[in-house]
């Protein structure tokens, strides 16, 4: 099977993004030799990342340069938050009684969540009524920053 | 794992909500209650549209919780029959949400 999905994702980088910031004077050999300046450099800190975590005897002016140099782009955003907190629920038995799902399936869940995702000792308590007593705030929006379909740094905001 | 759907699955979201451990350093979780769906013939492509359906479990627990970090963003679903979806992988959500 054929997939032009890595082509179309590379000439955001290869070339678009050279087409934004150059001045467009002779573009093509601005475009080529703008990418394979960024390229090599981001190469290097690769390689130099890559020594230092095999521990390679490297100087300290450099180490300090890859620590402030990220080789990878991080989304500027938070990508996840929690919005429109209700004011009618505070605990388990009004949640419960706003969701329409009974107090046990509610402790069943939690305590399934529990065993499966977190470490022993940061575990929830299996006993339901110190489960039952856990302040609980319900909230009704969820803003998640999803990558825009082929963009590399524009993020679409999905609101569940 | 789940066919086309490379490892997603949908799922229906009952309550986001957050849930203070005071006897865990007063630990705050941020949670998700969902009821889970099974994709359709172990998620293979349909012939008749090249797509992926999903239907709401049968044997589903109620009320299953999750920590919102594993919410990856909506899903782009069609109803078929009741508790039956279409996943539209072929179309990104903001042309999605302008045509239903």
């Amino acid at each position: 099977m054929y997939s032009t999905e890595f082509g179309e994702l590379a000439h955001k980088t290869q070339i678009k993004a050279g087409w934004r910031q150059l001045n467009k004077n002779d573009a093509s050999r601005q475009i080529v030799q703008s990418y394979n300046r960024h390229h090599g450099i981001r190469m290097r800190l690769l390689n130099l990342e890559s020594l230092r975590q095999w521990g390679a005897d490297l100087s300290p002016d450099m180490v300090e340069q890859l620590d402030t140099t990220s080789t990878t782009t991080a989304p500027g955003i938070r990508t996840r938050m929690l919005k429109g907190r209700r004011d009618d629920v505070s605990n388990m038995a009004d949640f419960s009684r706003v969701l329409g799902v009974s107090i046990q399936n509610i402790c069943r869940g939690l305590i399934r969540y529990s065993q499966h995702n977190l470490p022993p000792e940061r575990r929830l308590s299996e006993d339901a009524e110190i489960l039952e007593s856990l302040p609980v705030e319900l909230l009704t929006q969820l803003e998640i920053a999803v990558l825009a379909f082929q963009e590399t740094e524009i993020y679409d905001m999905h609101r569940v | 794992m789940y066919g086309a759907l490379r490892g997603r699955l949908p799922a229906n979201l009952v309550a986001l909500f957050k849930i203070r451990d005071y006897r865990c350093e007063d630990r705050v979780r941020r949670l998700a209650g969902i009821q889970f769906v099974r994709a359709v013939n172990s998620g293979r492509i349909s012939d008749v549209h090249s797509l992926v359906t999903v239907q709401i479990k049968e044997d589903a627990q109620e009320f299953t919780v999750l920590d919102i970090g594993t919410i990856l963003g909506l899903a782009p679903l069609i109803p078929e029959g009741d508790p039956r979806w279409i996943v539209n992988s072929c179309i990104d959500l903001r042309t999605f949400n302008e045509v239903y």
